[in-house]
């Protein structure tokens, strides 16, 4: 409890000229190590950390239980029909392919920017990015039916079909788009997390933790010829994973932008989806770093101006999807088109008018309060406002897909979709897949880039003089000796 | 010699004993910003430094091998979006033409997303490798961790190595300078003892265990590729392989003859099947053996007879109609009893039948014959009469059946 | 903490998992070829009957006893009296007919076990190919020479693409479909090319050729 009693100190000013301190209290190299490494070392799982794993796991067990559940019966256990033949596994797909977004938005393209506030975050936001393209990738796999299958969207040999994958389709360029992000966000977080697996090595007092973390950390001794090549590569990585990260939600919205549907098929699609899934990752960054730094006595390190830095993107990525929400509806008129029309008022006033109210609620009225900076600066508000993006985003994805769907060109085939328990459960459950990675990570890597953090602290950076003047004495001190013969290799 | 020995002896033990490198602590950013400096103003090579961030004011010691790392990585990046280009060629408008709605086969606009895909991961995969290939990582053991001050190089210490292999490297003086320079703390490090060199001893057998095991699949290939089995073939994926719907000539549990294929309900005729016409069905006329064909003949319908003829007669009548067929010869081998020779088909009394009745014989059978009804369609079996005709006649051909110009052919050949 | 050993012996791991990868590959490869998993299949017939003796010795067409393949999808198991034709006469006290005389007296058909057989979802038509000069050989193999009835090519998908993407290189004129023995005379290409204009063979390579 005396953790969250931690004071909360205001560091949320905007001055270029004095920016504010990444790292407050009265910390030094030794103490940040000691913070970070602490949660990772600490003897007993703290109770809330057990006690959320327990629910995860649970949450996690459920959503084996229903795949299994699914590849045995079929999918015909879950609600899809005609006209509604693609459901809750899309919504969920897109939903965490979005999540996805922020790991790699905080890593690659604020260290483009030199945004500096992203050291202390980038780590938890790059754990989340992987663990939500895991959450993604499950949908479309199950979605397939029959999962032993999969391997077909891959081109491979010998192959016995004598058939290749339509490299043409965007639900092939899925694949790879998908696949590509998921191995360069590994690759990237892993690289970061380095120098912090051999800090943790290093502090290890057992046996097991000091083989485990040394042969994660590659045997990294922090030379700097070691970390020069490290910042040359860290940044071209930064540099390739800013357009993959665009590419990413662009193709997922070829998915649909591609087809000849109505509400589907619009050339706005790829940047309304990106500006949709930064802002949907950066609020789960912030439903999940405001708890974190409190009970894990973080608050030094991811302070107020990190929260606050993210409210502003969330406020700006919103009034981008709200842009995108009426431009919808603005082409759908402009463009005159009867069948165009009817899906946009159907948006609106149909059946599923309450999710598409609930999503404007969620994602564009309520983070206007954001403007306020009392308000984007107050924890509780901004984890409230976070969580209903989160929800509005979710409910985003079940307007486009099935408002779209449920009533077609024929009106004589139009329906409704109704999820089933199956389908509930396994979107339950693959919030327990992320937590349950998400909580192991936290308990036993390093949550927050250590190197990284240290590289922003005042002392980093010495305002003295370290110009030196080599003396002929120095010059003396390391030359004016013998060769001796051992040098050589010669006996006397 | 002996005395020889003995001296290279005493230069290796001199040689373990020495320290591999000299480790300076520092404990400040700036200190250790100034003593690399200073090493490098020195003309010093062989030394390192480590720090637990990178520090870019003593950075630059490996700019060569930066620009290689960076080239590498644009190349990984090429390949990558070779590989991409090639694949989608080869597989989409080579190897397998795969038509989309009248679009070309190979476009560049609609391969751009795999492409691109594919060139960041190359390039990704290039930056990372290229990191551990270019940085000597992963490196497990390394002289510089037997310090123990040195575990503190990933919090808050920062150190300087320098090598034994630096031409003007003393174990004594250079710890000296190093100490004037600021450092807390020099330690001499000193390499591993010869015996951590080497590989645990069960090593090999683990490895020629392994090889042995991995030997049991390829050869259980090689075994089943050899020979064949009377168990059903496997099918590795047998989704709807097998479906519950009753196939020609296959098994059901729901008749009682248990077969899948019915016969029509007794008393019925199925549109078309009704077969009035006596001539052509049953080869008779008003009760009597037809003496004409139902239908006029043409060259093409006898050369469909002997067709028919040489499938379903030969084997018995033999290609010639003599009644020398395999089926007739092998019955003679195996000297059967109850077998009778088939008739000679230039018998008197076959030529004297009336081509109703042959195609009657045909249907029907005759004595032991029999019947090809079930085998042969109607047609057919009308082609086979016309066919039989024709190789009736040609057996008691005279020289005016053939045309003039075969005459003299013929008679040619006989003369010669 | 790790002595130099180690990095050997990360070394040897590396090349290990190369190798691996590389043995795993060859594995799995030959493991699901269908070469492996579907040649070979020579199931026991409830009846001794010998290819060899009647297509081979013999000399029997195929179609004396397959009499539909050349205008229906199933080339056909023949009647048990078409087996009788013959052997009412020729040796027809022999222990190894018994269960054809069974089946003749009592009208209950033999219970053969097929031996080509292709997954339910795929509609393959026998007088398609005979009518267009594929020879029974070509996907049957030497059925002339078998005193059992194996399968001796593998019927996967590849393989039946392999022949409707390029059938020039199997095709041969219709009369001698049922020779088992032919052999082109010279170039097997140019005669293909020369058929398949000839017979207008046009083989689809769309899914619903087969799958429907």
């Amino acid at each position: 409890m005396e953790a969250i009693r931690q004071r909360e100190i205001d560091n949320a000013v905007d001055d270029p000229i004095h920016p504010p301190l990444l790292v407050l209290g009265e910390n030094d190299f030794a103490t940040v190590t000691e913070k970070v490494c602490a949660v990772v070392e600490q003897k007993r799982h703290p109770t809330s950390w057990l006690i959320a794993l327990g629910i995860a796991g649970s949450l996690l067990f459920t959503l084996l239980i229903m795949i299994a559940y699914t590849v045995g019966v079929g999918l015909g256990v879950w609600g899809l029909n005609v006209p509604v033949a693609w459901g809750f596994a899309i919504v969920n797909f897109v939903f965490w392919v979005g999540i996805a977004h922020a790991g790699t938005l905080i890593s690659a393209i604020l260290f483009l920017f030199r945004q500096r506030w992203r050291t202390s975050i980038n780590r938890i936001a790059e754990a989340m990015t992987i663990f939500a393209i895991f959450c993604a990738g499950l949908f479309p796999a199950i979605h397939v039916g029959r999962i032993w299958v999969i391997y077909w969207v891959f081109p491979y040999y010998p192959n016995q079909m004598n058939m290749w994958p339509n490299f043409r389709s965007p639900l092939l360029w899925d694949v790879f788009a998908v696949g590509t992000y998921l191995l360069v966000s590994l690759m990237f977080w892993y690289l970061g997390m380095i120098p912090d697996l051999a800090t943790l090595r290093d502090r290890a007092t057992t046996k097991a933790r000091q083989i485990t973390y040394g042969i994660l950390s590659l045997g990294w001794r922090g030379s700097i010829r070691h970390w020069e090549l490290y910042e040359a590569g860290y940044l071209i990585l930064a540099a390739l994973a800013t357009p993959l990260v665009l590419s990413v939600h662009s193709v997922v919205s070829f998915d649909f932008a591609v087809s000849l549907l109505p509400g589907w098929h619009t050339t706005i699609f790829p940047p309304y989806f990106v500006a949709g899934a930064i802002f949907s990752g950066m609020a789960l960054v912030v439903t999940l770093v405001v708890p974190i730094r409190s009970i894990f006595k973080l608050k030094d390190l991811i302070t107020l101006h990190h929260l606050e830095n993210m409210n502003k993107l969330i406020l700006t990525t919103s009034l981008l999807v709200g842009y995108a929400y009426a431009i919808e509806f603005f082409t759908a008129w402009y463009s005159g088109n009867s069948t165009e029309l009817f899906v946009f008022w159907n948006r609106a006033l149909g059946p599923y008018a309450w999710a598409y109210w609930l999503m404007v609620f969620c994602n564009v009225i309520a983070p206007q309060v954001f403007w306020i900076k009392k308000l984007r600066t107050n924890i509780i508000c901004m984890w409230i406002i976070s969580i209903l993006v989160n929800i509005g985003m979710w409910f985003e994805r079940f307007v486009i897909v099935i408002t779209s769907l449920h009533r077609d060109f024929l009106p004589s085939s139009w329906g409704m979709y109704k999820p089933t328990w199956v389908d509930i459960l396994i979107l339950l459950g693959s919030f327990g897949l992320f937590f349950s990675l998400f909580l192991l990570f936290l308990r036993f890597l390093p949550m927050i880039a250590i190197s990284e953090v240290k590289g922003v602290m005042p002392q980093a950076h010495p305002t003295e003089n370290t110009e030196i003047e080599v003396s002929t004495k120095l010059k003396e001190a390391f030359y004016n000796h013998e060769l001796r013969s051992a040098n050589t290799g010669v006996s006397e | 010699m002996s005395n020889s020995k003995k001296v290279s002896l005493s230069i290796q033990e001199a040689q373990v004993e020495r320290p591999v490198c000299l480790l300076a602590e520092f404990e400040s950013v700036a200190g250790i910003i100034r003593a690399t400096k200073a090493i490098k103003q020195v003309g010093f090579r062989h030394f390192d430094v480590y720090t637990p961030f990178p520090i870019h004011e003593i950075s630059g010691l490996e700019r060569m091998r930066v620009t290689i790392f960076r080239w590498f990585i644009f190349l990984s990046g090429l390949s990558g979006a070779t590989v991409a280009l090639l694949l989608q060629w080869y597989t989409n408008a080579f190897n397998y033409p795969f038509l989309v709605s009248g679009k070309p086969y190979f476009s560049l606009p609609a391969n751009i997303p795999i492409t691109f895909e594919l060139t960041i991961l190359f390039s990704a995969l290039g930056t990372f490798l290229g990191i551990l290939f270019f940085g000597g990582l992963p490196r497990f053991a390394h002289p510089v961790y037997r310090s123990n001050v040195f575990k503190r190089v990933t919090n808050d210490r920062f150190f300087i190595s320098i090598d034994a292999t630096e031409p003007a490297f003393d174990p004594i003086k250079t710890k000296d300078a190093l100490l004037s320079l600021g450092a807390s703390t020099v330690d001499e490090i000193y390499g591993f003892p010869p015996s951590t060199y080497l590989l645990p001893k069960g090593l090999p057998y683990t490895l020629l265990i392994l090889v042995a095991i991995a030997i049991v699949p390829l050869a259980n290939i090689a075994l089943i590729r050899s020979k064949s089995s009377p168990v059903p073939r496997l099918s590795i994926i047998p989704d709807m392989d097998k479906q519950q719907k009753l196939k020609a000539q296959a098994e059901s549990t729901l008749f009682i003859d248990g077969r899948a294929m019915r016969l029509p309900v007794a008393g019925t005729i199925a549109r078309g099947e009704l077969r009035e016409d006596d001539h052509f069905y049953r080869g008779k006329i008003n009760g009597d053996w037809a003496t004409t064909f139902p239908l006029t003949i043409s060259e093409e319908f006898i050369k469909r007879g002997q067709n028919r003829f040489e499938i379903y007669c030969a084997t018995c009548h033999g290609l010639d109609g003599y009644g020398h067929g395999s089926t007739a010869k092998r019955a003679e081998e195996l000297e059967q009893a109850t077998w009778v020779p088939p008739s000679n088909l230039h018998d008197a009394t076959v030529r004297a039948r009336q081509v109703g009745h042959i195609f009657n014989t045909i249907t029907n059978g005759i004595r032991n014959m029999p019947a090809y009804g079930s085998q042969i369609p109607v047609l057919d079996r009308w082609a086979i009469v016309a066919y039989v005709r024709a190789l009736q006649r040609s057996q008691r051909a005279k020289l005016e059946d053939v045309s003039l110009e075969m005459r003299k052919e013929l008679e040619a050949r006989r003369k010669g | 903490m790790f002595n130099p050993w180690v990095d050997k012996f990360v070394r040897l791991l590396g090349v290990l998992l190369i190798l691996g990868i590389v043995y795993l590959g060859v594995v799995i490869a030959f493991a699901t070829s269908p070469i492996t998993t579907s040649v070979g299949y020579q199931p026991i017939q409830p009846v001794p009957y010998s290819h060899a003796t009647h297509a081979g010795k013999l000399g029997m067409d195929c179609r004396y006893c397959h009499s539909t393949v050349e205008f229906s999808a199933k080339a056909s198991i023949p009647a048990t009296q078409v087996c009788m034709n013959c052997h009412k006469t020729i040796l027809p006290t022999s222990e190894k007919i018994v269960p054809l005389r069974e089946s003749y007296t009592t009208d209950k058909p033999i219970k053969w076990v097929r031996v080509h057989s292709l997954p339910d979802f795929v509609y393959f038509n026998h007088s398609a190919h005979v009518n267009k000069g594929v020879g029974c050989v070509t996907c049957h193999g030497r059925i002339d020479r078998m005193d059992v009835v194996y399968q001796a090519k593998p019927l996967n998908m590849a393989w039946c693409l392999d022949c409707h993407r390029k059938p020039e290189r199997y095709l041969r004129p219709k009369e001698y479909v049922t020779k088992m023995d032919w052999v082109p005379e010279g170039n097997q290409q140019s005669l293909g090319e020369k058929l398949k204009e000839e017979y207008n063979v046009n083989p689809s390579t769309d899914c619903w050729a087969c799958h429907r």
